[in-house]
Formats: C-alpha cells, sequence, structure tokens
C-alpha cells in the first residue's frame, strides 16, 4: 500500500517527529511504499542540516537523511512554513539575500499543493501532530 | 471504518471530540501522551495502544486486558484496515 506522512511538530519539542520516523520505518519494513513525507509548521525543523544534538541522543536530521537516501524518498518542507523560520536552500537564500542556506540536499523546499497531491495519490495519509 | 488516533492525555478535550466522532466500526489507537486516556477509554473494545508509548510512559503493567496493545508494524496494519486515518491533537 502506498502511504504519505505528514509531520507539524519540530525535533525536540514534541514526540512528533520522532513518531513519524517510527512509522515511517515500521511501513517500509512491511513492504510498503512510502509516496512522500510533507514537514510542515515546526515539522520543517527536521530538514536543518546544522542541527548537533549530542552524541548519544537521536539525531532526526541524520536519521531521515539515512532513510531517505536508502529508500530514495521525497522528503518536502512546506516553503510558507520554513521561510519563516530560517529553514532555507540555496536558491531560496540568494532569492532574499541570507548569508547562509540550512536545508539538507535529501529535503526539497515545495508548496502546500505537495501535501494535496500526497493526499490524492497515497492510500493513506497519517498526520503526525503537535 | 475510520482509524482516530489521539495523542493527547484525558486534560485535553481531543479524547471526547474524537469519541463524539468515532462511529461504533471505528478504531482508535492511543500513541505518545493520548496513553494517559488508557483508563479512559478501558471497556471500549475499539481502543488500541501503542506498546512502545505505553512502555515509555511506564504504564505496561496497568493495560487493561480488553485493550490491544499494537507495536508500530500493528499500527502500519491498522492503518492499511481503515479506509482513511484521521488524527485528533
Amino acid at each position: 500500500m502506498r502511504f504519505a506522512i505528514s509531520v507539524h511538530g519540530g525535533p525536540y519539542t514534541s514526540q512528533s517527529s520522532h513518531s513519524a520516523l517510527n512509522f515511517a520505518h515500521a511501513l517500509l519494513a512491511e513492504g510498503h511504499e512510502l509516496y512522500r513525507v510533507f514537514f510542515y509548521h515546526d515539522g520543517v525543523y527536521n530538514g536543518s542540516s546544522i542541527m548537533a544534538p549530542p552524541q548519544d541522543e537521536l539525531d532526526l536530521y541524520s536519521e531521515w537523511r539515512a532513510l531517505a537516501q536508502e529508500h530514495h524518498l521525497d522528503l518536502v518542507v512546506c516553503i510558507a512554513s520554513a521561510l519563516r523560520r530560517g529553514v532555507i536552500d540555496r536558491t531560496e537564500a540568494d532569492r532574499y539575500d541570507k548569508a547562509a542556506s540550512n536545508l539538507g540536499d535529501v529535503f526539497t523546499i515545495s508548496g502546500l499543493g505537495q501535501l494535496i497531491d500526497a493526499a490524492l495519490n497515497a492510500d493513506r495519509l497519517v498526520t503526525f501532530r503537535v | 471504518m475510520i482509524l482516530h488516533t489521539i495523542n493527547k492525555p484525558p486534560s485535553h478535550t481531543a479524547l471526547s471530540d474524537c469519541l463524539a466522532a468515532m462511529a461504533s466500526d471505528d478504531v482508535m489507537l492511543l500513541i505518545e501522551d493520548g496513553i494517559y486516556c488508557l483508563h479512559e477509554v478501558a471497556g471500549d473494545h475499539r481502543a488500541h495502544v501503542l506498546r512502545e508509548d505505553l512502555a515509555a510512559r511506564g504504564l505496561s503493567g496497568q493495560l487493561p486486558s480488553e485493550l490491544k496493545c499494537l507495536d508500530y508494524a500493528g499500527f502500519v496494519a491498522l492503518c492499511t484496515q481503515a479506509e482513511k486515518v484521521k488524527t485528533w491533537a
């Protein structure tokens, strides 16, 4: 079955990101397809490549990155949520004349239409809210 | 059949809102702090709890016998059985 996941919570603030990651691992292990993970609201912080949690704690960015590379996942951060929070890629950094960008290379910035597309094209959309 | 997930304790309106909206053949899964609704849903055959979050809160020994305990694979399976998944928060 084809799943899509929406993540609304920031890492280390709520359990949302961790639950979504566990759910993603489980559905892939069961042989299902993960069509897209859409990071919304504070969920966009999952895409920040410069987070540096203590080494004995879960590194959510690295976990998403490893999972995406292994399964060729489409990880999308909402552009409206991300720009407000300072999670930007090189293109947006240039557009807004910012000194740096931080969005990880396996993530893409896109619009809310990608969530609608996921809801339409996946058999199940599972949302992990704050 | 709709799967309803709850991630808030009973002090929040998520559980009561969900129960008001649930059909008799719907199912519910308590996750995250929704685990604290354990005793409120005791006796409701539609209720399930996520094992990992139950254990993380030290409540494994308090699981009412009629509630079904699922791991993440069971959560995924419940999603496939339901037509859609509704998140209450």
